[in-house]
């Protein structure tokens, strides 16, 4: 019988998972309940952590800020806004109107962004962090606190780990300026090994891009590179770099490459094309090199793909029994992970696909270090940790 | 045979005879970090020239049951580099092959000197205008180094684990770096070019 409790402190969510372990009852953590169909089924008595009542932003006097893990992401970007920043990480908030992922849930599943091109993973925008073990201990690591932590950097550690190392508590960030104004350049192209060249181009000359993603479906597609300015009054100025970014385009033998001042639109659609309700969505990991093998291969699978160009990350969007297919047919090295899954697929596709080998059982030790209970989210990772 | 020469015997058998240091004066030259601060003498210092190495004399440690340090070209100035009276050095310096550069990647042994990384004035391996030191030990003293895509590590008890961070699970390799020794020994390092701003 699943059983939900709603911490309103650090304590009270850090006494409420030491319960759980005492009586070695696995505990499930859940936000704003966007990705709850992420990773592999979770053991159906879990005690479910509420984290709503978890929620506050606090800015710091030297540009970073601390959010609590339950603060709806929309509600924290709000808040920098006011003060004419960001926190540099973009994913899709939530399917539909309803953007109510939170940052505990964003950082625990190490969703990401178009402004990963130019800022890196959320993980590199994360200066500290304050978590609950299943001891019921609160560690906080970070630069509010004089506790130096040796070892593996703890952030890091949990920026993806989906809840099964402990409870993320709250999240110490760096934040950046806020750009007023943006616009952006689509250049098209059916060649694949033309994105790809234009990509490493695009990349070398303008080092300034914001964004560099890249779309593709049915053998067509193209890219989308953003430039930013942080003034309002700088539209011009925003649009005659985006025109210099079209010329190089050209160069490159991409067409239209046409500049729009009103992008939100476009960028909004590459984030939504990261997510699906009715179909497979993998997330896969390559090398930046290997962008045109990975665009072959959505065409074989009749994917849709969106995706970090520079970054050697794609998001492929397919019908699920090909999800196997295409895994056997990724480049060497590549690693894909199936995020969105049809209810019906659940428990029928691993989302992870990983092999067994001395990687995967020290990732094994990790979670007995942590959490030597093993009640922290268990079986949706990785090798069912 | 005591603890200490038992281990000496073996690390010479893992490393060769000349790469394990006893003798007073020249031990004395690893006693130092970037500050000039003195530790004591150690038992050793051991000099192995490939991962491998490195994994059977951790290994051969954690079974005699005595504490290591591992340094690199000593610049650290956080007392990282310094010796233990009762335990003993693992000097990378001998492993400073650049292994491979392919495409926008790199692979490199651990004591490679950061002044020896091939950078372009388009792109670099690491984000740093420091000059001193080595590759492995910039990485094990600087957290936030966010371009790791691979690492060949050691652990304490002796095993040595290729790390891919492309694989799926917890971020091990990104978590690596400024973990001063903690989570193990990178021997390899494979990093992705970042570009200069």
């Amino acid at each position: 019988v699943s059983e939900a409790v709603v911490p309103h402190s650090f304590s009270e969510a850090a006494a409420a998972l030491a319960a759980a372990a005492t009586q070695a009852r696995p505990v499930r953590v859940v936000g704003g309940g966007t990705k709850l169909g992420w990773g592999a089924l979770p053991p159906p008595d879990a005690v479910q952590l509420h984290m709503a009542h978890l929620s506050r932003v606090t800015i710091h006097e030297d540009g970073s800020a601390t959010i609590n893990a339950g603060t709806p992401m929309v509600r924290a970007q709000t808040t920098f806004a006011r003060s004419g920043l960001m926190l540099a990480a973009d994913p899709q908030l939530g399917r539909g109107r309803t953007p109510l992922a939170t940052l505990g849930g964003v950082v625990a599943t190490a969703d990401t962004g178009p402004l990963s091109h130019r800022h890196g993973p959320l993980r590199d925008q994360i200066v500290g962090i304050t978590v609950a073990l299943s001891d019921g201990s609160i560690v906080r690591t970070g630069p509010r606190t004089d506790h130096v932590q040796d070892g593996f950097d703890l952030p890091r550690l949990f920026t993806g780990s989906f809840g099964t190392l402990g409870v993320i508590l709250a999240i110490d960030v760096r934040l950046r300026p806020l750009p007023r104004q943006t616009a952006s350049t689509i250049g098209s192209t059916d060649r694949p090994e033309q994105l790809k060249a234009a990509v490493e181009t695009l990349t070398q000359e303008h080092r300034e891009l914001e964004a560099l993603d890249v779309a593709w479906r049915d053998g067509r597609g193209g890219l989308l590179a953003q430039v930013a300015e942080e003034r309002a009054d700088q539209a011009e100025a925003a649009a005659g770099r985006a025109a210099a970014i079209s010329q190089t385009m050209r160069a490159c033998g991409l067409e239209d490459a046409t500049v729009r001042v009103d992008d939100a639109g476009l960028w909004a659609r590459q984030r939504a094309g990261q997510r699906s309700a009715e179909h497979a969505v993998l997330r896969v990991s390559h090398r930046a090199a290997q962008l045109d093998d990975i665009l072959s291969v959505a065409d074989a699978a009749r994917a849709t793909l969106v995706g970090r160009a520079a970054l050697g990350i794609s998001y492929l969007t397919l019908a699920v029994p090909r999800v196997a297919a295409v895994r056997a047919a990724l480049p060497e090295g590549a690693a894909a992970v199936a995020l969105d899954l049809p209810a019906t697929a659940r428990g029928a596709v691993d989302p992870w696909d990983v092999p067994a080998g001395p990687q995967l059982e020290l990732m094994r030790e990790i979670k007995r270090d942590f959490d030597p209970a093993g009640v922290c989210n268990p079986g949706v990772f990785v090798g069912s940790i | 045979m005591e603890a200490g020469a038992e281990l000496i015997a073996r690390a010479r058998l893992i490393c060769g005879e000349q790469h394990v240091l006893t003798r007073t004066p020249v031990l004395s030259t690893y006693r130092s970090d970037g500050i000039r601060r003195n530790g004591p003498l150690p038992i050793a210092a051991i000099l192995p020239g490939s991962g491998s190495e490195v994994a059977s004399v951790v290994g051969a440690c954690a079974e005699a049951g005595i504490a290591y340090v591992v340094r690199g070209a000593g610049t650290s100035h956080g007392g990282g580099a310094l010796p233990r009276a009762d335990g003993v050095l693992i000097v990378l310096t001998r492993m400073r092959r650049v292994l491979a550069i392919a495409g926008s990647e790199l692979t490199a042994e651990a004591g490679v000197p950061l002044v020896a990384l091939p950078d372009t004035a388009a792109r670099g391996w690491l984000d740093t205008g420091e000059r001193l030191g080595t590759v492995g030990g910039h990485i094990a003293e600087t957290r936030g180094v966010g371009n790791l895509s691979g690492l060949e590590l050691v652990r304490p008890d002796g095993v040595l684990v290729h790390l891919d961070a492309r694989l799926p699970g917890y971020d091990v390799a990104g978590a690596f770096p400024g973990s001063r020794g903690r989570a193990g020994i990178a021997v390899t390092i494979t990093l992705r070019a970042v570009p200069r701003r």
